[in-house]
């Protein structure tokens, strides 16, 4: 897993009091140890970079309570001493801190049907600065999360113009549970459901036969509206210019 | 749902002639829950579906529960964190005031407008499953309107609302967390004693947290619920841990750290300086004192 990035070392925090897992990572961080909390700060310091605009950052409570204790937050970081000054500086690297620097991370929520996880948080810090690391670092954070954990379904909420539905769509095909989401604080976003594959991105997927912009809330009401009368729809590829391309499974 | 038909026994039966129960579950995981918890019926109407546009009043309604509930010096969670981290993942389960029956003043402090209808969630218990155990599940929310409101006389609400969840939930093995100083200690150890995970968390956003996890079984629900028939069994206090002592919380980690293992038997007491008196019991390898 290690070899997904060159230079980078996988990382997972999760507590081993609900009982372990054969991790194939780097760094394994326990989360109810107190040595576990410069590194849990520097977790919270790159959610805070990188959600900051948009005001969806994760109260420190909310990562321990909804990820840590029952799921995982994984990711990919460098050791400090690696990084550049202007980076550690970004991440309020303390000057005595010798571990590792998360550079992405995915927190990660275990759902009651067994192998079935939730997407919860997604962070990269490409998305702060492209020249600060791959840019295919989200997707690739997402999938050794899900494999590492031996993910076999998915599920995430993203809206409609984030860059982690980019970080999504590659993967395998999306199917559309919802397209607009009162329930959210962003009701333009959609929630979905794929396969965890061995190899993902290899799945062929069937064309796109509609596109959805991330502003056209009358077309995401209308999705809506054919989901709760029992349509189906798929996101299918990358979000392009004219928005994400959808494929009609069937009809409402 | 009269008492009667159902095998509850609890401190405050009346809560189930003046509340309704309800249930917030994607439909993805409705059919792995528990619909009928010791008899009581939830309506099929009163399970509420997050995916679906029609739910958007009573989840709103739930936001207002929380605030409510833990005033804004608490830790509110924004609409976005009860989608991603209790809709989607797990479950919510509560019980709600019909709204046309809330006398006008109560209205209003709930929030509602006039020709408002539907169900007014007074309690709700939040939780999401955790990753290996199956049936383990953490519970980081629980929300009661008893002592906003009063007049409802819902005393008991917040143990019986966890209760009724976890065994809707099928759950077996519960963990939370829990702030060394809040009330909500005495709802907890409601349901037997409770091993530490730890004493001192600097994950959490209040160091003075503490992690704890229990077996869930009917007896331990009954007695959360006050059930006048249960008495659990509970080892005698060995040392008191004060709820504004972050060295005796900090110096209990680390022994937990270095594989001791600890239970907190039973609720708290009041000090003179009016802080939690927390006890705690040392356990062996086996959870025996």
């Amino acid at each position: 897993m290690d070899a997904m990035h060159e230079g980078l070392d996988s990382f997972f925090v999760i507590s081993p009091s609900e009982g372990g897992f054969d991790l194939d990572c780097r760094h394994r961080v326990d989360p109810l140890r107190v040595d576990a909390s410069p590194f849990l700060d520097l977790i919270q310091r790159l959610d805070e970079l990188v959600k900051g605009p948009v005001d969806r950052v994760l109260p420190r409570w909310a990562f321990y309570d909804c990820a840590e204790l029952p799921g995982a937050v994984a990711g990919f970081a460098r050791q400090a001493r690696d990084l550049p000054d202007h980076t550690r500086m970004l991440m309020k690297v303390a000057p005595r801190y010798q571990g590792p620097v998360p550079l992405s991370q995915a927190a990660v929520i275990p759902m009651v049907e067994p192998g079935s996880w939730h997407v919860y948080v997604v962070a990269s810090l490409d998305r702060v600065d492209a020249g600060l690391a791959p840019p295919d670092l989200a997707a690739a954070t997402i999938v050794m999360a899900l494999r590492g954990l031996g993910a076999t379904t998915g599920y995430a909420a993203v809206p409609w113009g984030s860059p982690v539905l980019a970080a999504l769509a590659p993967l395998a095909p999306l199917e559309l549970l919802t397209a607009w989401t009162p329930a959210h604080s962003e009701p333009a976003t959609m929630t979905c459901r794929f396969a965890v594959a061995a190899e993902p991105g290899r799945e062929t997927s069937p064309p796109a036969t509609m596109w959805i912009a991330p502003d056209d809330h009358d077309g995401q009401r209308r999705l809506q509206s054919g989901l709760e009368s029992g349509g189906r729809y798929e996101v299918v590829g990358s979000p392009g210019p004219d928005g994400v391309g959808l494929h009609e499974v069937s009809s409402p | 749902m009269s008492v009667s038909d159902h095998p509850l026994r609890t401190r405050n039966d009346a809560i189930f002639e003046r509340l309704v129960p309800f249930l917030v579950t994607a439909p993805w995981h409705r059919d792995r829950l528990d619909l009928r918890p010791f008899g009581l019926a939830i309506a099929a109407d009163h399970v509420i579906d997050p995916t679906h546009t029609r739910s958007e009043t009573f989840l709103r309604r739930l936001s207002v529960l929380d605030r409510l509930t833990f005033g804004p010096e608490g830790m509110p969670m924004p609409p976005w964190v009860f989608y991603h981290a209790a809709e989607i993942p797990g479950a919510i389960f509560g019980f709600a005031h019909r709204v046309e029956t809330l006398p006008e003043p109560l209205a209003r402090r709930l929030e509602l407008t006039s020709g408002e209808t539907g169900l007014m969630p007074v309690s709700m218990y939040i939780a999401i499953p955790t990753r290996a155990r199956r049936r383990s599940w953490i519970g980081h929310n629980l929300a009661s309107l008893n002592r906003v409101l009063p007049e409802l006389k819902l005393r008991r609400l917040a143990s019986i609302s966890k209760a009724v969840a976890l065994k809707v939930f099928r759950c077996e093995r519960q963990v939370g967390a829990v702030q060394w100083d809040s009330p909500a200690l005495f709802v907890h150890s409601r349901f037997g004693p409770l091993e530490l995970l730890t004493a001192w968390t600097p994950a959490h956003a209040e160091p003075a947290t503490l992690t704890y996890e229990w077996v869930v079984t009917d007896e331990r629900l009954r007695s959360g619920m006050g059930d006048p028939g249960v008495t659990l069994p509970r080892p005698p206090a060995e040392f008191e841990v004060a709820g504004n002592d972050p060295a005796a919380m900090q110096a209990l980690q680390t022994r937990i750290e270095s594989g001791e293992r600890f239970v907190m038997p039973g609720p708290p007491t009041r000090g003179e300086d009016g802080a939690f008196r927390v006890p705690i019991t040392q356990v062996d390898e086996s959870g025996r004192t």
